[in-house]
C-alpha cells in the first residue's frame, strides 16, 4: 500500500510568493497520477513537497499512511527522475544506478542482479561501463530511470523527464514509461506541461493553475467533462474553440446569441440545466473535431456556422481549418480529402452532443 | 589584386598585435634568450662578459666523489632546493583551507557577499604590508602571538629567528594568504558550477551531508583541484622571496632561502649575473619538467 495523501496542503517561498495553495489530493496504490499545467503553476513545487526537497509550509502529506511532513527524503521511499536526468557526470552508467544501493548497503551481489535487471528493462545493458556524457539524451534519461527503479521505491516520482528530448524520442520514452508502470505496478506521479503526456500516460489527471487544483479525473473524463473554461482549452490540440455571447430564451427552448450575433438554437435536452441561467452571459466551447465533421453532418437539423477560410493546415489524416467568427479565431478539424481552398465560404455543422457551455462570470461549466 | 588585400590584411593584424607582442619580446622573450646566453658566461655587470662554456653548470649541479662521499660543487644549490619543496608542503592544506572557506562562503544566507569581501580582503593589500603586518604579529618580546602564549606560561620562540620555526613560521603566513585569496575564489566558482539537482538527487539515493560532499563536491570538483594544484607547484618553485626579502633575509642561517631568493643574492648581492642565469635556467627546467609530470598523471581525469 503505498497511497499519496495531500491534505491542505500549501508552500509559501520565503519572500511570500505562494506557489501551491492548500491543495487536496489523493494518489492511490499504483496509479499513475499526472499533473499538468502551465509554467509556474506549481506542478514542480507540488512534486519536490512529497519528494522532501522543499518543505510543506502548511497542510499534511502523507505516504502510505504516513505523516511525512518532517521525515527527510532519503526516508521516504521514493525515487525522483529529473528534468536535466542529474546523473553523476563522474560516474560510469552503472556506478550511477548502483550509488543509492551502495549507500543503502545493499550487498554487492544484490546491487549487481538489481542494476543488471534495470538495464536489461530499459535496454542499456551494452552501455553500463560509459559515462553519462558520452550518451544521447534519450539514453541518459533510460540511465535516469534505472536509478529510480533499481531502488525498487513505493512511489515514482518524475519532473517533466522527456522535456529535453526531441519529439520522437519523446514519444518513444512516453510509451517506456507507460510499459514500466504496468511493469512495476507502482504508484507515479508524473509532471509535465504538455498535455498529451497527462492524456496518453496517466490514469488520472490533475490539471492545476496559480496553486490551485483545477480538476481531477480520468483522462477522457477531463477531456469530455472539463470542469472550467481553463480546463477545457489547456486540455485538446488543438485546443477547444470558445465563443463569448449570451443566453436567451425561456422554459421551452434556449438559444445562444453571441456577441457578434452568431445564433445556435441549444438542444432540448439542455433546457433543465439552462433554465437558472438565462439571459446570463455565457461561453460557447466546442472541439475542433465536432465542427463540420462526418458526425456532425449526419445529425439532422445540427445548426451549423457559415465562415470563410484563412488558413488550411492539411496533417494527414485530417485537414485544419482556421477561420474567423466575428473577431474570435476558430479551428475546425475536417476529412482530410475535402476539396477546400484558401478563401472559400463553408458551412459547418456542429455537433451538439458535444458541445459546451461555460457560466461566463465563473467560468465554470454548465453544461 | 588579391595578394595586395592579402599582404594589406597581414599588416593589419600586425598591428593590432604589436603592442602586445612587443612588450613580449621586450620584457619576456629577449631576456629569457639573454639569460639562456649569459649561463654560458661569467659577469659581474663591471667588465665585460667572459666565456666559460659549461662551467657555471658544473659548479651549480656538479659533484665530486671521494672517500666514498659526494661532495656537491655548490651545495647550497641542493639546501635552498630543500627548503623550497619544503615550503611547497604546505600546499595541500593550503588548498584545504580555501576549498573549506570557499564551501562556507558558498551558502544561501544573509550578507554572504559582506563576508565573501571581508574574506577576499586580504589579497587586495599590497604583500609588503601583509608582511609587515606578520613581522608585528611574530615579534618575539611584543609580539601578539607570544604575548597570548605568555598569559598560558607558554614563552613562544622566536618565530623568525630560530632555525626550527622560521620555516613552519612562514608556512603559516602562506596558509593565511592562500586561505582567502585567488584558489578561495577559483574553488567558489567551482562550486556553484555544480547542478543543485546533483545534490538533490543524491539526497533521495540516501546521500548525508559528508556523503554529499565525497561522492558529488570532491569529484566535481577535480578539474578546479587539479588547476589550482599545478599552479601552486608552479608558484612554489618561484616562491619564497618576498617573505625572505622582507621577513627573514633567508636566514637563519639560510633556512628560509628559496632558489628565487638564491638567484637574486647571486644576481643583485655579488653580481654572479652568469651563474644567477644558470641557475634560473635549471629551475625553469625543474618546473618544466614537474609540470609536465603533472599533466601526465592528472591531465586526463578531467569529467563533466
Ligand atoms: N525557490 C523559490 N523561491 C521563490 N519562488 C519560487 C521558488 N521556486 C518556485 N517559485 C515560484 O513558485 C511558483 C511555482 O513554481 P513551480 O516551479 O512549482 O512551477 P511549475 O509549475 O513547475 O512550472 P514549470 O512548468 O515552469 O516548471 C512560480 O511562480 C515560481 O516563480
Ligand atoms: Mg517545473
Amino acid at each position: 500500500m503505498s497511497e499519496v495523501i495531500l491534505n491542505d496542503v500549501s508552500k509559501i517561498y520565503a519572500g511570500g510568493v505562494t506557489a501551491v495553495d492548500k491543495i487536496n489530493l489523493q494518489i492511490k496504490d499504483k496509479e499513475f497520477m499526472v499533473l499538468v499545467g502551465p509554467s509556474g503553476c506549481g506542478k514542480s513545487t507540488t512534486l519536490r513537497m512529497i519528494a522532501g526537497l522543499e518543505d510543506i509550509s502548511a497542510g499534511i502529506a502523507k505516504i502510505a499512511d504516513r505523516v511525512i511532513n518532517d521525515v527527510p527524503p532519503k526516508n521516504r521511499d521514493i525515487a525522483m527522475v529529473f528534468q536535466n536526468y542529474a546523473l553523476y557526470p563522474h560516474m560510469s552508467v552503472y556506478e550511477n544506478m548502483a550509488f543509492g544501493l551502495k549507500l543503502h548497503k545493499i550487498s554487492k551481489n544484490d546491487i549487481d542482479r538489481r542494476v543488471r535487471e534495470a538495464a536489461e528493462i530499459l535496454s542499456m545493458q551494452n552501455y553500463l561501463d560509459r559515462k553519462p556524457k558520452a550518451l544521447s539524451g534519450g539514453q541518459r534519461q533510460r540511465v535516469a530511470l534505472g536509478r529510480a527503479i533499481v531502488r525498487k521505491p513505493s512511489v515514482f516520482l518524475f519532473d517533466e523527464p522527456l522535456s529535453n528530448l526531441d519529439a520522437k524520442m519523446r514519444v518513444q520514452m512516453r510509451t517506456e514509461i507507460s510499459k514500466l508502470h504496468h511493469r512495476l505496478e507502482t504508484t507515479m506521479i508524473y509532471v509535465t506541461h504538455d498535455q498529451t503526456e497527462a492524456m496518453t500516460l496517466g490514469d488520472r489527471i490533475c490539471v492545476m493553475k496559480d496553486g490551485l487544483i483545477q480538476q481531477v479525473d480520468s483522462p477522457l473524463n477531463i477531456y469530455e467533462r472539463p470542469a472550467n473554461v481553463f480546463v477545457a482549452g489547456f486540455i485538446g490540440t488543438p485546443p477547444m474553440n470558445f465563443i463569448r455571447g449570451r443566453l436567451c430564451g425561456h422554459k421551452e427552448s434556449f438559444h445562444f446569441i453571441s456577441d457578434n450575433g452568431i445564433d445556435i438554437p441549444l438542444p432540448e435536452s439542455w433546457n433543465v440545466k439552462l433554465s437558472s441561467h438565462a439571459e446570463k452571459a455565457a461561453v460557447f466551447g466546442i472541439r475542433p473535431e465536432d465542427i463540420g465533421s462526418e458526425h456532425a453532418e449526419s445529425v439532422p437539423d445540427a445548426p451549423s456556422l457559415n465562415c470563410q477560410i484563412e488558413v488550411i493546415e492539411p496533417m494527414g489524416s485530417e485537414t485544419y481549418i482556421y477561420f474567423n467568427l466575428g473577431g474570435s479565431a476558430c479551428i475546425a478539424k475536417v476529412d482530410a480529402h475535402r476539396r477546400i481552398k484558401v478563401g472559400d465560404s463553408l458551412k459547418l455543422p456542429l455537433l451538439m452532443s458535444k458541445a459546451h457551455l461555460f457560466d461566463a462570470e465563473t467560468e465554470k461549466i454548465i453544461l | 589584386m588579391i595578394r595586395k588585400k592579402t599582404i594589406y590584411e597581414n599588416l593589419t593584424a600586425w598591428l593590432y598585435l604589436l603592442p602586445n607582442l612587443s612588450g613580449f619580446l621586450l620584457f619576456s622573450m629577449i631576456p629569457v634568450i639573454f639569460a639562456v646566453i649569459l649561463s654560458f658566461f661569467k659577469w659581474d655587470v663591471f667588465n665585460s662578459p667572459e666565456f666559460v662554456g659549461l662551467q657555471n653548470f658544473r659548479n651549480l649541479l656538479g659533484w665530486t666523489y671521494s672517500d666514498g662521499q659526494i661532495i656537491f660543487n655548490d651545495p647550497d644549490f641542493w639546501k635552498y632546493l630543500y627548503n623550497t619543496l619544503f615550503l611547497m608542503m604546505g600546499i595541500p592544506l593550503n588548498m584545504l583551507a580555501a576549498l573549506c572557506i570557499a564551501m562556507l562562503l558558498n551558502r544561501k544566507m544573509k550578507g554572504i557577499s559582506f563576508f565573501r569581501t571581508v574574506f577576499y580582503l586580504p589579497s587586495i593589500c599590497a604583500g609588503v604590508a601583509v608582511y609587515m603586518l606578520w613581522a608585528c604579529l611574530y615579534n618575539p618580546e611584543y609580539g601578539i602571538i607570544n604575548t597570548v602564549l605568555g598569559f598560558v606560561g607558554i614563552e613562544g620562540p622566536g618565530w623568525l629567528t630560530e632555525y626550527e620555526w622560521s620555516k613552519p613560521s612562514l608556512m603559516l603566513i602562506e596558509l593565511w594568504a592562500a586561505m582567502g585569496g585567488t584558489n578561495m575564489l577559483l574553488y567558489l566558482a567551482g562550486l556553484q558550477g555544480i547542478s543543485e539537482e546533483l545534490y538533490e538527487a543524491a539526497e533521495i539515493d540516501g546521500a548525508s551531508g559528508f556523503q554529499k560532499f565525497w561522492h558529488i563536491t570532491v569529484p566535481m570538483l577535480a578539474p578546479t583541484n587539479f588547476f589550482i594544484f599545478v599552479m601552486s607547484v608552479i608558484g612554489g618553485f618561484q616562491g619564497g622571496f618576498d617573505a625572505a626579502f622582507i621577513l627573514t633575509q633567508g636566514g637563519p642561517a639560510g633556512s628560509t632561502t628559496t632558489l628565487s631568493y638564491y638567484i637574486y643574492n647571486h644576481a643583485f648581492e655579488w653580481f654572479n649575473m652568469g651563474y644567477a642565469a644558470t641557475i634560473s635556467l635549471v629551475l625553469f627546467a625543474i618546473v618544466m619538467l614537474v609540470t609536465i609530470i603533472n599533466w601526465c598523471f592528472g591531465g586526463k581525469n578531467e569529467c563533466v
